[in-house]
């Protein structure tokens, strides 16, 4: 049973677009009518083996699919990276490099110290609370400008020299053992990426420019 | 998008198969902007099987305010042009951390009949008017939808649809010929 299309490819009985359930766009009783259609309907079938034919020769590969997923198994959950424990090793490097960056903080005084300062100003505090509060906004701020540096070197310095970077300045260490609060969204996102990249670094992965170059997008 | 969201959030907790639905939805277009950058169906095979492991190793810092495409038209767009500047330069592909392409080997003789007939059609797709190749490019080659192509053509969905059937019966007799 099928009606004269008025149009050539577009037929009048058709609950549904054959595209778009080639596409998997409908929803399962759409697509159940529309299978029903096709099992009756000539020009419509016709049109779903062609768009097939095509797809199948000029889209994605025949298998793709299944190789990407074989591939995907046979990796570590990607939420694994945020439960990883540290080294000890590298709490002992971050407690260094914490207290350096208190004892700067100190020296300086009110940890006016140069960073960008894209974060709005505290609100007003009182002593201890105060001091805590410059301490920890002068830790986040050295953090966000090591940060940045870092970024900006990675697009072109040598990988070498980024790992040694990474490892003398103590901050993949000082990223993992940091709490983020109080940092702008901006500036957590610069510390994330130096995270993820000195993960990377440190398990030897290798790290291609197209990725640093994604993952220092916008940041510079 | 919220099925996107969800699917994320799945793999995220631990559930690798969540991962599929996005392949299944994005393949086509990851694999056609790789081919289109690199100009070779054998890079883009690789590649594309790249830019999904590595979305996937880096799901965590997905946006997932963002559309999952534009994140990883991002990845492939940068891994295509570094195959294609290591290329240039003459080094080797640099995917040591890549362990290869799973999957069983395909038939080799059926693979040979696919490819000649797909490298034909291809031939056919670039004799094609330009406005009609566009069509077909973004059908095909980007995998637009329906509606995408409506939004970026401005074109009526029963026109497209009309112009899409003429052009796979036209493709189609090409290639018989």
């Amino acid at each position: 049973m099928m009606t004269e299309p008025r149009e050539p490819g577009v037929c009048p009985d058709a609950p549904h677009d054959v595209e778009d359930l080639l596409d998997g766009l409908l929803d399962p009783s759409d697509e159940t009518a529309m299978l029903a259609h096709l099992a009756t309907c000539d020009v419509c079938r016709e049109a779903r083996d062609d768009e097939a034919r095509l797809r199948d020769l000029l889209g994605a590969p025949a298998g793709l699919l299944d190789e990407v997923m074989d591939l995907v198994r046979q990796e570590p959950w990607p939420g694994h990276v945020r439960t990883r424990r540290m080294h000890p090793v590298r709490w002992v490097a971050a407690a260094a490099v914490l207290m350096v960056a208190t004892l700067a903080v100190l020296l300086v005084g009110d940890g006016r110290d140069g960073g960008k300062g894209n974060d709005p100003a505290p609100p007003a505090l009182a002593g201890e609370d105060r001091e805590a509060r410059s301490v920890a906004s002068a830790r986040a701020r050295d953090l966000v400008r090591r940060a940045r540096i870092f970024l900006a070197a990675a697009g072109h310095a040598p990988r070498s020299t980024l790992r040694s970077e990474l490892e003398m300045s103590g901050l993949a260490a000082v990223v993992d053992g940091t709490d983020l609060e109080g940092l702008g969204a901006a500036d957590r996102d610069a510390v994330r990426r130096v995270a993820l990249l000195g993960e990377a670094f440190r398990n030897d992965a290798p790290v291609a420019r197209a990725e640093i170059a994604m993952l220092t997008e916008g940041l510079r | 998008m919220e099925d996107e969201r969800q699917w994320v959030e799945s793999c995220l907790a631990g559930d690798p198969e969540s991962f599929r639905p996005l392949v299944e939805r994005y393949q086509g277009r990851v694999f056609g902007l790789v081919r289109r950058i690199t100009g070779s169906v054998e890079d883009a095979r690789e590649l594309a099987q790249e830019v999904f492991l590595r979305a996937y190793r880096k799901l965590d810092s997905y946006d997932r305010s963002r559309p999952f495409f534009t994140w990883i038209q991002t990845i492939g767009a940068n891994l295509a042009r570094d195959r294609l500047r290591r290329r240039a330069r003459g080094e080797p592909r640099a995917v040591a951390d890549f362990p290869g392409r799973a999957g069983g080997a395909p038939d080799p003789v059926e693979e040979a009949a696919r490819s000649e007939e797909a490298e034909r059609l291809r031939r056919a797709v670039a004799e094609l008017p330009p406005e009609h190749r566009a069509l077909v490019e973004m059908r095909y080659f980007e995998g637009l939808d329906l509606s995408e192509m409506e939004e970026r053509t401005g074109l009526p969905r029963t026109t497209l649809k009309v112009r899409l059937f003429r052009l796979r019966k036209d493709l189609g007799k090409r290639l018989t010929s």
